[in-house]
């Protein structure tokens, strides 16, 4: 069982996102994705405003999912990190253990889509 | 000697009966002390603090809803893994039982270590018993019924 969706994951025409690696530590684990264009006129309108929020957590369910933009030093493209704190995925991993539903990953493709949603929106911030 | 530490979870299916709703404003204001958190469940999303779902409307807009036998598997593993997380911090976690989403509560429950520590309280309205209109209001219908009202008092501890 995946903890992150292996994608693509679509943001509607504008975009895609695109797991790469995925991390562990004593902290939790986290999946890095690419966020592609597919329509490079909205996707900078959409990312063009983006640089504060860039680097800031956001954690809309506290203790169990969060998110940040990250723009790798080496390259020209803008990432989501995506991480679950090791509290919280071990009581996934054992929940799931116990109740063994049918998805193929903790973390279903909508809350990685809505996590991006919820950074663009400066939710969280106000 | 600090009060016992409370939790409240509610299920959302949908606007009507959602933080920051009409009615959830009007029926939890009554409830809410510094010894109780008021959460939601979304079955896609997860256990969500009242004040943080206000905090995140669109992230949660943007899950949609689920009614379907997905709900009750996905509500069912999130509810379960918030227990053996967050279960901990809590000397009693309360459930409102109701409406669509009732089968989530026994199936995240059972067999873990908070068990001893949940009370269910059903929510059903008169319409619903009699077979009438329920599957026409969203949202736990019932819930302002006099008969709810007292059950969670009394679960709370702060019957007459």
């Amino acid at each position: 069982m995946k903890v992150f969706p292996q994608g693509p994951i679509a943001l509607g025409t504008m975009a895609a996102l695109e797991l790469g690696e995925v991390k562990s530590s004593p902290e939790g684990k986290t999946a890095r994705y690419r966020v592609r264009a597919k329509d490079p006129m909205a996707f900078t309108a959409t990312f063009s405003g983006a640089g504060p929020r860039m680097g800031v957590r956001y954690e809309p369910v506290r203790g169990a999912l969060w998110g940040a933009l990250d723009v790798p030093e080496d390259r020209d493209e803008v990432h989501l990190v995506v991480g679950c704190p090791k509290r919280y995925g071990m009581s996934m991993a054992q929940a799931r253990s116990e109740l063994q539903p049918k998805a193929s990953s903790v973390f279903p493709e909508s809350s990685v889509r809505a996590l991006l949603r919820g950074i663009l929106d400066r939710e969280g911030q106000r | 000697m600090s009060p016992p530490r409370s939790a409240l979870v509610v299920p959302v299916e949908g606007e009507s009966l959602s933080p920051g709703s009409e009615r959830w404003e009007s029926f939890f204001k009554g409830f809410r002390t510094a010894s109780l958190d008021v959460y939601g469940l979304y079955p896609i999303v997860g256990i969500m603090h009242e004040r943080d779902a206000l905090r995140s409307p669109h992230f949660v807009a943007a899950h949609g809803l689920m009614r379907d036998r997905n709900a009750i598997d996905e509500g069912a593993l999130r509810l379960r893994a918030w227990l053996y997380a967050e279960g901990p911090a809590y000397d009693q976690i309360v459930f409102l039982a109701g409406g669509a989403l009732t089968p989530i509560w026994s199936r995240a429950v059972a067999g873990t270590p908070a068990a001893h520590r949940v009370k269910i309280v059903p929510v059903r309205n008169a319409a619903s018993r009699r077979g009438v209109g329920s599957r026409v209001v969203q949202g736990l219908p019932g819930l302002e019924s006099v008969v709810t009202r007292n059950r969670l008092l009394n679960v709370l501890g702060r019957g007459a």
